[in-house]
C-alpha cells in the first residue's frame, strides 16, 4: 500500500475518534423523537486557500464504495468491520467477468446455461479504485444504518409507482419513462451514490462560486453567496444549490427538486424508487479530514416520506491521475429505442398469437428443445451461423430485428431463446 | 502551420477594429439615456475598467451570451416563415446580419451543395433538434448563456465552461499543451494567454456516427441553416475582454476537407447582470424522446 493510503487510514481513524462522542448520545433518542438528531462532525484537516480566501479543494475527487446504502440484516448492530473482515466482505464483490466464451474467456468450457446468458459490462468497464471504508452502511443516522420508517401516505404512494412500472397492466418498457434517467441521459440523482464506474468528479472553484462536474452527465454549480433560491414552480433535476464555508466545511443546501425523479435502483442513486423528489431538502457538507480525503455527508429531510431526517456518508478520495472524459450519453443512447422497439415487436406477436387462439407450441420456438442436429436442420435449414464449437446455432428473423439462438448440448437443443418466436418467422436459406 | 498564425494576428487587429465599433454604437445609443450630471464611457475608459485576477490576466468569470442570430445561419438571412406550420411567427426565423467575416463560407463545391440539402432537411438532421452537443465554436452563440470559472490558486491556473444547454461544458487545459486522448463532440481545448486575449485551440472532433440502421449518420453543424463541417475540424478561438461587461468572440475555423481556405466569425459577447443571474437546467434530451422514440411508445388501448 502507498504512503497516501496509510495517511488516508490513519485520518480516518482520527474521525471515528472524533464522531463518536457526538453519535452514542443520540442513539437513544433517534427512534422516538422523530427529530433530526444527528450532529455533523468538523474537519480534521485545513486545506489551503485560494486566493480569495476559500479553502481550495480543487481536482478530481472519486467515491468508489462497496459499501451498501443500508446495513445487511445479518449485520445488525456492528456499525464497523475489522480489516480481516473487510477483506472477507470485499472477496463478494468479485470482478465482473466475460460472459463464458468471449474474450477472456473465450476458450472455456461451458454450459448452454451459460452461453445464454448474454453478461453485463466486464471489468474492462469498472473502477476499482476503491476508497477504503470499514462502516457497514452508509447511512450514518438512524444509528441503525438503515432507512428511517416511511409515513403510510408514503408507502402508499410508492407501492402505486412500483405496481405501474412493473406490474399490473402496465408492460415493463411502456415507454422511455419506465427507465432510469441515467439511461434516459439526462441526469443521475443529487444526491449521488458509488456507482461502477465514471463517478471520478471534476471541482472547480472561482470567488463565489464552486463548480462540480461529475463525469455523467450532471454539472453542479454552486453559488457561495447565500442568495435566495429560484421561485418554487422552478423545478430542477438536480434541484437549485447554495452552498457557503462553516471553516473547512462546505456546506450546500438544496431545494426544487422535481417530482418526474421517481427511479432509484440504477447506479448512483441514493433515493429509493416510488419516492418523487419534489418535496426533498438536501444538506450535504464535504468534511476535510485529510489532504487527500474528504467525507461526504448527505442529510435528505422529507416529512411528506420519511418519519425523521437521515443521513448518509460516502468518503471521497482525491486522484488527480484520473481523467475525466466527455459523457457523450444522449448523442448514441440506441438503447431506449431498441429495447422500445422489442417490446412492440413482443407486444404484436402476442396480439396475433391472442387472435389465431394461441400458437400450438410445435409451431414456436420453445417446441425445438430436445430435437437433434437432424430435426433442426430439417426444420428450418441451414443456420445463419454456428459458434461456440458447434453448440450455439444462429438463424435470422424474417423482419430482421430478432435472431433465434439454440444451444445445444449431447446433440440436443437444450435452451432456445427466444422461447415463444413463431417458426414461420425464421428466415431459410 | 503558418496559415492559421496568420489568420489569428489578422483577427486580433479585427477584433479590436469590430469591438471598438460596436462600442463607440453601443455608447452612442444609449448617451440619450445617461442620467444627468453622469459622462458616458468612452472605450479608453471601459478597457481600463477589464476586470482582473490577482495574476494580472482578465478575470473572465461570470455568466455571458451571445445576442445575434448566427445559430439560425452564420451567414446571416432576412426573416422567414417557420418550418413548421404550427408554430407561426413563434418559430420564424428571425432576421440577422451575419458573423462570418468577408460574408460567405468558402466552401468546397461538393461541400455547398451539401450544406443546401442540409437545410432542405433541417427538420430531420440538424443536431441542436435532437439536442446533440453542439461543438465548438456553435455552443457560444447558442441561445443560451454560459459561465465561465477561472482561477490562479496554489500555483495552478484552472479554466472551465458550463454551457446551459444539455450537458455541454469543457475543462480548458491553461498549462502545456496535450494531445486529445479520443476524439469529442466538444473538442479537446489547449489554452494560453496572448495579451488579455484567452486563445482556445481546439481539436480532435468525433467523426460522424451512424446512430440506427434507419437513420442518417449524425453530423457536426454550425448552426440551423445546415452550415457544417468535418472531423477535420480546427478551431482556434479567442475571447478578449472589451471593457467590465463585453468581450471580443472571434473564432478561425479551418477544415481543408469541407472548406477552401480557414475562416472566421467574430462577434461581441455580452456579459448577463441580472442579479442573481444564474444557469438553469436545460436538459434537452429529455425534450426530444417523443420525437425520437414516439413511434415504440406504447400506445393507449394497443
Amino acid at each position: 500500500m502507498s504512503p497516501r493510503f496509510l495517511i488516508t487510514a490513519s485520518a480516518l481513524a482520527i474521525v471515528i475518534v472524533t464522531v463518536s462522542p457526538a453519535l452514542v448520545p443520540v442513539a437513544g433518542q433517534a427512534q422516538t423523537s422523530g427529530a433530526a438528531t444527528w450532529t455533523p462532525p468538523k474537519a480534521t484537516y485545513s486545506p489551503p486557500r485560494t486566493p480569495w480566501g476559500d479553502p481550495d479543494l480543487q481536482g478530481v475527487w472519486d467515491y468508489q464504495s462497496r459499501i451498501p446504502m443500508q446495513r445487511p440484516a445479518q449485520l445488525k448492530g456492528k456499525a464497523t468491520l475489522t480489516d480481516a473482515e473487510l477483506a472477507e466482505w470485499a472477496k463478494a464483490g468479485s470482478p465482473n467477468q466475460d460472459p463464458c466464451g468471449v474474450g477472456t474467456r473465450e476458450n472455456e468450457e461451458c454450459s448452454p446455461d451459460e452461453l445464454a446468458q448474454v453478461g453485463a459490462y466486464n471489468e474492462f468497464w469498472n473502477n476499482r479504485n476503491i476508497v477504503k471504508d470499514n462502516r457497514t452502511s452508509l447511512i450514518e443516522d438512524p444509528p441503525d444504518g438503515r432507512f428511517p420508517s416511511m409515513t403510510p401516505e408514503a408507502g402508499k404512494r410508492q407501492a402505486a409507482i412500483q405496481a405501474a412500472r412493473s406490474g399490473g397492466d402496465r408492460a415493463r418498457y411502456d415507454s422511455w419513462e419506465d427507465f432510469p434517467t441515467v439511461t434516459r441521459c439526462i441526469a443521475e440523482h443529487t444526491p449521488n451514490g458509488p456507482q461502477g464506474y465514471n463517478s471520478g468528479t471534476l471541482v472547480t472553484q472561482s470567488p463565489g462560486w464552486i463548480v462540480m462536474f461529475r463525469e455523467r452527465l450532471d454539472t453542479r454549480i454552486i453559488p457561495l453567496d447565500k442568495r435566495p433560491h429560484i421561485g418554487d414552480h422552478i423545478r430542477q433535476w438536480n434541484g437549485d444549490s447554495r452552498g457557503w464555508w462553516e471553516g473547512s466545511t462546505l456546506v450546500v443546501e438544496t431545494t426544487n427538486f422535481t417530482d418526474k425523479q421517481i427511479i432509484g435502483g440504477g447506479a448512483g442513486s441514493t433515493i429509493p424508487t416510488g419516492i418523487p423528489l419534489g418535496n426533498i431538502h438536501l444538506v450535504e457538507r464535504w468534511v476535510p479530514v485529510s489532504a487527500t480525503r474528504m467525507h461526504y455527508y448527505a442529510t435528505i429531510t422529507d416529512p411528506t416520506t420519511w418519519t425523521r431526517p437521515w443521513t448518509f456518508m460516502l468518503p471521497w478520495q482525491q486522484d488527480d491521475t484520473y481523467t475525466l472524459y466527455e459523457f457523450a450519453c444522449h448523442e448514441a443512447n440506441i438503447s431506449i429505442g431498441n429495447s422500445l422497439r422489442g417490446q412492440r415487436l413482443l407486444d404484436q406477436k402476442a396480439a396475433a398469437d391472442a387472435a389465431k387462439g394461441g400458437q400450438p407450441i410445435d409451431r414456436t420456438s420453445a417446441g425445438l428443445v430436445g430435437a437433434t442436429e437432424a430435426a433442426i436442420r430439417a426444420r428450418l435449414g441451414e443456420p445463419a451461423s454456428v459458434d461456440f464449437n458447434g453448440s450455439r446455432w444462429t438463424y435470422e428473423t424474417v423482419g430482421g430485428a430478432l435472431v433465434l439462438h439454440l444451444f445445444f448440448a449431447e446433440s440436443q437443443v437444450k435452451i432456445v431463446t427466444p422461447n415463444d418466436l413463431s417458426l414461420e418467422a425464421v428466415r431459410r436459406r | 502551420m503558418g496559415t492559421p498564425f496568420r489568420y489569428a494576428l489578422v483577427g486580433v487587429a479585427t477584433a479590436a477594429v469590430v469591438g471598438m465599433i460596436l462600442l463607440a454604437a453601443a455608447v452612442t445609443q444609449t448617451a440619450g439615456q445617461t442620467p444627468a450630471g453622469q459622462t458616458p464611457l468612452g472605450p479608453s475608459q471601459l478597457q481600463t475598467q477589464i476586470r482582473r485576477l490577482p495574476s494580472g490576466k482578465p478575470d473572465l468569470n461570470g455568466i455571458w451570451q451571445a445576442l445575434n442570430t448566427a445559430n439560425w445561419d452564420l451567414e446571416g438571412q432576412g426573416g422567414g416563415p417557420s418550418p413548421v406550420l404550427a408554430l407561426g411567427a413563434i418559430g420564424a426565423t428571425p432576421p440577422g446580419l451575419g458573423v462570418v467575416e468577408g460574408g460567405k463560407i468558402p466552401y468546397q463545391p461538393w461541400a455547398l451543395a451539401k450544406k443546401q440539402e442540409n437545410y432542405k432537411n433541417r427538420l430531420q438532421l440538424d443536431p441542436e433538434l435532437k439536442c446533440h452537443l453542439p461543438g465548438i465554436p456553435r455552443a457560444t452563440y447558442l441561445p443560451y448563456p454560459f459561465q465561465f470559472f477561472s482561477s490562479v490558486s496554489l500555483g495552478k491556473e484552472r479554466m472551465a465552461i458550463v454551457y446551459q444547454y444539455s450537458y455541454a461544458r469543457r475543462e480548458i487545459n491553461m498549462g502545456k499543451p496535450t494531445e486529445a486522448p479520443i476524439d469529442t463532440w466538444m473538442g479537446w481545448a489547449n489554452g494560453r494567454w496572448e495579451g488579455d486575449s484567452l486563445v482556445i485551440d481546439v481539436t480532435a472532433f468525433t467523426t460522424p456516427i451512424l446512430l440506427s440502421p434507419e437513420g442518417p449518420p449524425s453530423e457536426h453543424w454550425l448552426d440551423r441553416a445546415g452550415n457544417f463541417h468535418s472531423d477535420a475540424l480546427h478551431v482556434v478561438e479567442r475571447f478578449t475582454p472589451l471593457g467590465p461587461n463585453h468581450l471580443a468572440y472571434e473564432a478561425l475555423i479551418e477544415d481543408p476537407k469541407v472548406f477552401t481556405r480557414p475562416w472566421k466569425v467574430s462577434m461581441p459577447l455580452y456579459r448577463r447582470l441580472e442579479k442573481n443571474m444564474q444557469l438553469l437546467e436545460f436538459k434537452c434530451p429529455e425534450y426530444t424522446e417523443e420525437l425520437l422514440w414516439g413511434q415504440y411508445r406504447k400506445q393507449p388501448g394497443k
